[in-house]
């Protein structure tokens, strides 16, 4: 059951949210999703490679797994940062489409051309990450052998992010590595920010993709930010209910939809709820929302791979 | 997306074959064909069933003479008891103007000719009082004329290009039939006009529904299908005929209607109205966004990504889906009409809306295996 959610008590160390889905996603080898292999597991290093700026008190892994072939290679990379004096807190993100054993963390910026690293917070402004926060968070993680998705209450906000594969609208040997990773935040913004750039994975204000000829580009997210205009709330299908989950796209004018993303769906329905769980398709589905925002438009559906179980009533 | 049949036909040679055409794919698929005239007959009101010119009740204008007649009615099943209103009419004929070919009508503007009391098309049509203000049940038989009031376009006309039908035969034909749920004709004109003729319900997400609560028809005035003109659903419930917006309403790319009829002007009705993608509301249209790009060729792998048209319809102050066509839309740009797509074990068959060439070769995608 490639889904777990939980509580964790602090945003670092033994008790923090990276040792706690680390632990997770690595910990049952015979379980695909939870297989994930360190390929890179240390404190948190600068972009050099060579400073500890935090020293044991933050960790950066670079995670592997074989894809839903059993062949590919998909390589995603957490690094978390603080600034204990602003109270912020996050992970930056990162993954690549050639690891080479024993590279940097960073060590991939010729791909994606990011180099922009905050000395006063330690960490890549420019990449993608997730805002955190240094007290006790609610996860939820999701994870099968081509990408993690992680959900956090932080407070009373969510923050997201994806890693990993989308499902390619074509054959591997057409589009080899449909990696990204996709944060809620970019630059230093704490957990509790309600600006623009700070906002879920479905349009995400910072990213890394790679497309079918191995280039970082910048796809269209489809659905985008501010594609929704219905003349009347939306409602349940007639006659089943439910909502209808919408998929979620990249695309890229010059080479047509790319992917979607695997086990997210949009759902647009104002009766929803953060946290909320619904089943369709005979699996259970959990309702992740859009960092702060709760408008109709501002939810999604996350597939938790459980089956349903239906009982009789007496 | 369900498997449907298609039936190709070679060189239709006017509106004749045409519906003769449809009534061979149709029986094939179970339909019943319950009238048919096959050649040079026209129904004149004042004298029934006619040879050679006579006046014709089905043309454009009422002072045209019409010729050269074929006429079809048929029903299929539908879902649940919706089979007894699964029924079309199917008129063509020739004036000295132009040719005109299937004329639907699945309400009783003028409803001859009499089929006979067995073939009655009742569809619990609104009155136009009824229409405009109750929407109250008042089956309606045919010969009655009830007119929707400011919506005379509203009448599944199908009409095909004056301009450019040609004297000479089309090149091809094809029947899409889903078993006695659907027909879709689509004629390739002249390798650059295509014309479609849909109808039938629709396939809904619930299709236990047996008392026929749910009804649905679809129906496309051909050329202008993304573009433009006449493409209606309707949405009957409990025997109440509640016309419902244009979907491809207006003649500059929106594929709803933002304008005199649309589904902001029967909010209070139970009006229904088709997305052509998940996402799509109000004011999205197919162009100018960037769903133009999911149905674009993938340049990477040459595969196009298909959507299905949903259904919604407005349920206690709320949109809800009811159901989605039984095509899949998507660009057909590089494709030849009637080509067959494959993905993995699945494969569809597909034809542009319009032409070859315009606008931006929006197309039909229907599942075959």
């Amino acid at each position: 059951m490639p889904y777990k959610t939980g509580t964790v008590t602090s945003f670092a160390g033994a008790n923090g949210l990276l040792a706690e889905l680390v632990a997770w996603v690595t910990g049952t080898p015979a379980t695909p999703g939870l297989d994930w292999i360190l390929e890179q597991d240390s404190n948190t290093k600068n972009n050099t490679g060579l400073t500890e700026p935090f020293g044991a008190l933050c960790r950066q892994v670079v995670l592997s797994n074989t894809g839903l072939s059993g062949t590919e290679s998909v390589v995603v990379g957490i690094r978390e940062w603080q600034l204990t004096t602003s109270a912020v807190y996050g992970w930056d993100l990162n993954c690549y489409p050639a690891w080479v054993d024993g590279q940097l963390w960073n060590g991939n910026s010729t791909w994606h051309g990011q180099t922009t690293y905050d000395a006063t917070y330690n960490h890549f402004s420019t990449y993608p990450n997730i805002p955190l926060m240094n007290a006790s968070m609610t996860y939820w993680f999701f994870s099968n052998a081509q990408r993690i998705i992680v959900v956090v209450r932080t407070s009373t906000s969510y923050q997201c992010c994806y890693l990993g594969y989308g499902d390619r609208l074509g054959a591997p040997t057409e589009y080899p590595c449909p990696v990204m990773a996709l944060g809620c935040s970019v630059g230093n913004l704490a957990h509790s920010d309600q600006s623009a750039t700070h906002r879920w994975f479905l349009n995400p204000p910072a990213f890394f993709f790679n497309t079918p000829a191995g280039e970082a580009r910048t796809p269209l997210w489809i659905p985008g930010a501010s594609y929704w205009s219905f003349p009347v709330n939306p409602g349940p299908v007639v006659g089943v209910g439910g909502d209808l989950l919408n998929p979620c796209y990249a695309a890229i004018a010059t080479l047509g939809t790319l992917l979607t993303f695997d086990g997210v769906r949009h759902v647009v329905d104002p009766d929803l709820q953060a946290e909320d769980i619904f089943t369709a398709n005979g699996k259970k589905w959990f309702v992740a929302q859009n960092n702060h925002r709760i408008t109709m438009y501002d939810f999604m559906a996350i597939n938790t791979e459980v089956t349903t179980t239906t009982t009789t009533a007496a | 997306m369900e498997i449907c049949t298609v039936n190709e036909y070679n060189a239709p040679a006017d509106h004749r074959a045409i519906i003769a055409n449809i009534r061979t794919s149709a029986l094939a698929a179970g339909w019943t064909v319950e009238e048919y005239r096959a050649v040079d007959k026209v129904w004149d009101s004042g004298v029934g069933w006619a040879s050679g010119a006579h006046a014709q009740e089905r043309d454009l204008a009422s002072s045209y003479t019409g010729y050269n007649g074929s006429f079809l009615q048929l029903q299929g099943s539908g879902f649940g008891n919706q089979g007894g209103a699964n029924r079309w009419r199917l008129y063509g004929f020739k004036t000295d103007n132009f040719y005109l070919l299937p004329t639907n009508r699945y309400y009783n503007a003028v409803s001859t000719p009499n089929c006979g009391p067995t073939n009655v098309i009742t569809y619990g049509q609104p009155t136009q009082s009824g229409y405009s203000a109750t929407h109250q049940y008042n089956p309606t038989l045919q010969d009655n004329l009830l007119p929707m009031a400011g919506l005379t376009t509203c009448q599944m006309d199908c009409l095909y290009r004056q301009s450019t039908f040609p004297t000479t035969a089309c090149i091809k034909q094809w029947v899409v039939c889903y078993g006695t749920k659907l027909i879709h004709s689509i004629v390739n004109i002249d390798n650059i006009y295509f014309e479609h003729t849909l109808f039938g319900v629709l396939d809904l997400f619930d299709q236990t529904y047996s008392d026929t609560t749910f009804f649905q028809k679809t129906a496309c005035g051909s050329y202008g299908w993304i573009s433009g003109e006449m493409h209606y659903s309707y949405y009957l419930t409990n025997g109440r005929g509640i016309l419902t917006p244009y979907i491809y309403a207006n003649s500059t790319s929106s594929i709803h209607s933002g304008g005199t009829v649309g589904l902001a002007n029967y909010a209070g009705l139970n009006c229904s109205r088709i997305f052509n993608f998940p996402h799509q509301a109000y004011t999205n249209v197919l162009t100018n966004d960037y769903y133009d790009n999911i149905i674009l060729q993938n340049t990477w792998s040459g595969k196009r990504v298909i959507h299905v048209p949903i259904v919604s319809t407005q349920l206690s102050g709320l949109l809800c889906p009811v159901g989605r066509m039984w095509y899949g839309v998507l660009n057909t740009e590089n494709l030849t009409p009637g080509q067959i797509l494959t993905y993995g074990a699945e494969q569809y068959q597909v034809w542009p809306v319009y032409s070859t060439t315009y606008p931006n070769t929006y197309g039909v995608a229907y599942r075959i295996a």
